[in-house]
């Protein structure tokens, strides 16, 4: 096996060698059409890349003493069971009888706390309070540093540090607030400022008991639930989980600790979706200019290869040479690209590319890409040396990629049929149209013909898609219609058989 | 002779031309699209919204919009507090519940800024938006209210008299010049009543829209009506404005006007009628009040402070180059969200948050065009190097072309050699059919990409002279790339193929 691969390459080699040097030019344009379509998409790529995922360090993460809020809609009823899974984490196994297997562990919710949130007219502004049960595991964990008391009265308010320095708020102020009921009539009251603290997390709300805040909103459900869970840090899926989310809350808003990056992430798909059709029109105009250079090498070489073939250079051999001459070229250009791409990011654009990991990868991607439309580009002259015969090579104006042959009707009509049976002859339809004839004919009516004759052919699609049509038998050409295309050829031996059509129930009448 | 041989060539060899065509149409088509620089918008685009806020180019003090971040900067999540003295509130109300990126340092405008903004190149005019939030006190009359007010909201006075209650909503109040063009008032949207004239200046006077969302008893106060106005006082707290609604202001203005502002139509199919066209209106609770009124008013609530608006409309003449406008402003001023109207106004459009009441069949097809943010800025820097890259690109791919058509004929050459055509003659013939295809697929490139936007910029300010001239321009480039293309890399075979002995091409045969 291995020395016949030896043989095969060692045949081609030479050959290979003298093609390259023979096409230098048009080889070196492929090449440079390469390099050019690599230098582009990976400027651009990186480019792109460098506008999401570099600046993804930059969104600074919720810092939040609960893992999930919910923004429950208006009419919403918080949930007093979670019998969901938000979504699963994988690891590996490291002992036990499972050892080495990968593990799926579902993320659950253990604990969930509400709160009910108001909008209140202050002299901060218009801001939302939270109302608080006293019972609260999150609010009132050993997490909260707090001076003061937590509202414990209907007149006490919390404030979280932040407002203090902001607005110079002590201890014991008095502080007016006014709220509105769904009528949009306004009450007034003054609420006395019982402490101040915080965790250390972002949004942070001033608070009052659950009771003021119920008799603020005149609602008596909370808006606003925290779940917390012990492993929600290696959750990664987040489709999966705004997919659970949207079953348990429909329509309402989530917020995590990972919701600016995932935020981010989507604006970003947003915004460079565009940048992605360019990418692809450079690779569509890769493959294009590419095709046309290999079709045309192809062509001016059609003898040529008809007498390689003659001499008995097996097809394989044949493709192998004419793809390596490309592919070598190819390659020249993308290690030309990769040049091109170092020299004008370090010279001309200012943001340098580094040789980091994503250097590496974005060549990787994109040589990939643009591999892959060059191969497309170079199947069709190679799949049309591999089908052609030497004849065709050498005389053909097209060689067609579809090739359709015919010694029958496809599906005569029924009258066709019984003709064939009543006088025993043998029929084919030529391509009629509007009374004339398409295909070429090259016999005459009356003239004998040998089995397997050309009688018919023709070109259609360009000359990508060839039909021909064959004699069945020996015979003659009784005669040809040219209104509806109709050849009928009578057998030399009347112990031809017909060919039989099996969709044609033949035969009896069956009562139904 | 000789160069009609080259058509007819192109001419007898059609399939090939035609793909030659489409290849270099496509060379061309991008080549435009790179380099094409007034993309154009029509006159009209996002003429609702550039009413109401008075301007072609929106610039928020804080940066929200993520357009490609070019500074290094950090950004966080912020939840509930829009700004209200921009427009935010009421054109991205959902951004209050659902949160939104923003830059962490935020300057705010500064005097040099707001100067180095209006004298910007293109810019005629700068407007900053005078807005303070508000709210609109009214006391039901329970004699007229229908449904029947509840009895607990009554109030009953000392004298025995029945008050129905005082029933508040959030608006906005925007002061307005009367001075400025037609098309930045709402003068044409004037439904009812009258739009403000030179006399109104300092007099406390409101147009507000005849489409709101408001609290159940509540309508819309018609010209001649009276409203209530509740202004919190102001101060100035690190760098921002900050309500303070203890201490509230109480202003009574006369309304004088209606608008219905249109802010578009949608088609959509509805049973057996087929497509169906209706309008969609904007439903907003701003109160517009003359500028020297809204000034006194600000004089009282703020104590005397200058004001420092945190959002800024940009006029532009007309809007053939506003989305470079835009590209140079966010250059120059990173610190700021820039963003066009004909943008703004989609992005609007897409959280429908200025249509609440939309058609019952549209709303469905106005849900499925809901996108994200679209924000298409393309990459900056790296416009030129790759413009230039796809040049190359395209010259080589005309290469690719001519090296074709020339090498399918290189015995028809020999033959026109052997009866006498000397190498000029040939190479003649060969540049002529390329120069045909090239142009051909140029300007068919070219149209593909720039009619919509000359048919676009037609409706501009411009003028007929400069746009054909502006078109002339991009034209030229374009063909002169393509055919400089064309004849230099269909020289190099045509003069290696007319070079060929007679006798050395027609012995290979």
């Amino acid at each position: 096996m291995n020395r016949s691969w030896n043989r095969f390459f060692h045949s081609i080699g030479k050959l290979l060698l003298r093609n390259m040097i023979r096409w230098k030019w048009r080889l070196g344009l492929v090449a440079f059409l390469v390099a050019g379509s690599i230098t582009i998409s990976v400027l651009y790529g990186s480019m792109m890349h460098q506008a999401s995922e570099l600046s993804l360090n930059q969104i600074k993460p919720l810092q939040l003493p609960y893992d999930v809020m919910v923004i429950l809609n208006e009419g919403q009823v918080p949930r007093t069971s979670f019998d969901f899974v938000l979504g699963t984490y994988r690891y590996e196994e490291t002992s036990g009888a499972l050892r080495g297997r990968t593990v799926s562990v579902p993320i659950t919710v253990q604990q969930f706390e509400n709160a009910l949130a108001v909008e209140v007219q202050s002299p901060m502004g218009l801001i939302e309070v939270w109302g608080i049960e006293s019972s609260n595991g999150v609010f009132r964990s050993d997490i909260w540093s707090i001076e003061g008391a937590w509202p414990k009265d209907n007149e006490d308010i919390w404030f979280p540090t932040a407002y203090r320095e902001m607005f110079d708020l002590n201890l014991g102020d008095s502080v007016s607030v006014s709220y509105q009921d769904r009528y949009g009539v306004r009450t007034r009251e003054t609420l006395f400022i019982c402490g101040f603290g915080s965790s250390g997390s972002d949004l942070e709300k001033p608070q009052v008991t659950l009771q003021t805040a119920q008799r603020m909103s005149g609602q008596k459900s909370p808006n606003r639930q925290f779940l917390t869970s012990l492993t929600f840090d290696k959750l990664t899926d987040w489709s999966l989980f705004f997919l659970r989310m949207e079953q348990a809350y429909p329509g309402s808003t989530i917020i995590f600790e990972q919701l600016p990056q995932v935020q981010w992430q989507g604006l970003m798909g947003a915004i460079q979706s565009p940048g992605k059709w360019v990418l692809l029109l450079v690779f569509m105009f890769l493959a294009v200019a590419v095709l046309t250079i290999s079709l045309m090498t192809f062509l001016e070489r059609k003898q040529e290869l008809a007498i390689l073939k003659t001499v008995g250079m097996s097809n394989e051999q044949l493709s192998v040479t004419l793809f390596f001459e490309l592919l070598l070229f190819g390659i020249l250009g993308y290690v030309m690209g990769v040049l091109f791409v170092i020299v004008i990011s370090q010279i001309w654009w200012n943001q340098a590319l580094g040789f980091g990991s994503i250097f590496f990868l974005l060549f990787a991607q994109h040589g990939a890409l643009v591999f892959v439309f060059f191969c497309f580009a170079v199947l069709y002259p190679l799949l049309l040396a591999k089908i052609a015969s030497v004849n065709q090579l050498l005389y053909a104006r097209d060689i067609p990629l579809w090739v359709a042959r015919y010694d029958r009707v496809p599906s005569p009509p029924t009258d066709w049929l019984k003709e064939m049976n009543s006088e025993h002859v043998l029929m084919l339809k030529l391509t009629v149209v509007d009374g004339k004839l398409l295909s070429a004919l090259l016999k005459k009516v009356g003239e004998p013909l040998k089995k397997g004759e050309v009688i018919a052919f023709m070109y259609s699609l360009a000359g990508f898609y060839y039909q021909e049509w064959f004699s069945p038998c020996d015979g003659t050409i009784v005669s040809f219609q040219e209104t509806n295309g109709r050849l009928v050829i009578k057998p030399d031996s009347p112990d031809e058989p017909i060919p039989s059509y099996s969709s044609f129930i033949q035969g009896q009448k069956k009562q139904v | 002779m000789f160069i009609r041989l080259g058509f007819q060539n192109a001419w007898r060899n059609l399939s090939r031309s035609i793909l030659a065509i489409v290849s270099m149409a496509f060379a061309a088509a991008f080549l435009t699209y790179v380099i094409s620089l007034g993309k154009g918008y029509a006159n009209q685009a996002g003429q609702p919204l550039r009413s109401m806020l008075g301007g072609e180019i929106v610039v928020y003090s804080e940066k929200i919009t993520a357009e490609t971040p070019t500074e290094c900067s950090s950004w966080s999540y912020r939840q509930g507090e829009l700004d209200p003295f921009t427009d935010m509130e009421y054109l991205f109300p959902n951004m209050k519940s659902t949160g939104y990126l923003r830059e962490d340092n935020q300057p705010g405008f500064t005097k040099e800024e707001l100067k180095q903004l209006s004298s910007f190149d293109e810019i005629n005019g700068i407007h900053p938006l005078y807005r303070l939030p508000a709210e609109t006190v009214k006391v039901v009359d329970p004699e007229q209210s229908s449904p029947p007010l509840p009895e607990h909201l009554l109030r009953i006075q000392d004298d025995g008299s029945v008050l129905g209650p005082e029933i508040s909503y959030s608006s906005g109040l925007q002061g307005r010049d009367w001075r400025t063009n037609q098309e930045y008032s709402l003068g044409h949207y004037i439904t009812n009543g009258r739009w403000f004239e030179e006399k109104d200046e300092e007099d406390f006077v409101g147009v507000v829209s005849s489409l709101q969302q408001l609290p159940q008893w509540v309508h819309v106060p018609l010209p001649g009506e009276k409203i209530t106005l509740e202004i919190p006082s102001f101060r100035w707290i690190q760098g921002a404005w900050q309500p303070d609604y203890s201490e509230t202001h109480r202003f009574e203005i006369e309304i004088i006007g209606n608008v219905t502002v249109q802010s578009r139509t949608v088609d959509y199919i509805a049973g057996i009628d087929g497509w169906v066209t209706e309008p969609v209106y904007a439903y907003f609770n701003e109160i517009y009040i003359p500028q020297g009124a809204w000034n006194q008013i600000w004089s009282v609530v703020a104590g005397g402070l200058v004001y420092v608006p945190s959002e800024v409309l940009l006029q532009v003449d007309d809007l053939t180059f506003l989305q470079d406008i835009v590209f140079d402003l966010q250059s120059q001023f990173p610190q700021f969200s820039i963003i066009d109207i004909p943008h703004q106004l989609e992005r609007v459009h897409a959280n429908l948050s200025l249509e609440p009441v939309v058609p019952m069949g549209a709303r469905s097809a106005l849900q499925d065009r809901k996108e994200q943010l679209n924000q298409g800025v393309l990459a900056s820097d790296l416009r030129l190097p790759i413009a230039l890259l796809v040049l190359i690109n395209a010259a080589l791919l005309v290469a690719a072309n001519i090296l074709i058509l020339v090498a399918e004929r290189k015995k028809e050459i020999a033959v026109l050699k052997a009866i006498g055509a000397r190498e000029s003659e040939i190479i003649r013939m060969v540049l002529a059919e390329a120069i045909l295809v090239s142009g051909v697929g140029a300007l068919l490139g070219f149209s593909l990409i720039r009619v919509q936007a000359f048919l676009n910029q037609w409706t501009n300010a411009l003028g007929l002279l400069p746009l054909i001239w502006l078109l002339f321009l991009d034209l030229v480039m374009i063909l002169g790339m393509t055919l400089f293309a064309a004849i230099l890399f269909g020289w190099i075979p045509a003069k290696k193929y007319a070079s060929l002995s007679v006798m050395e091409v027609l012995r290979n045969e």
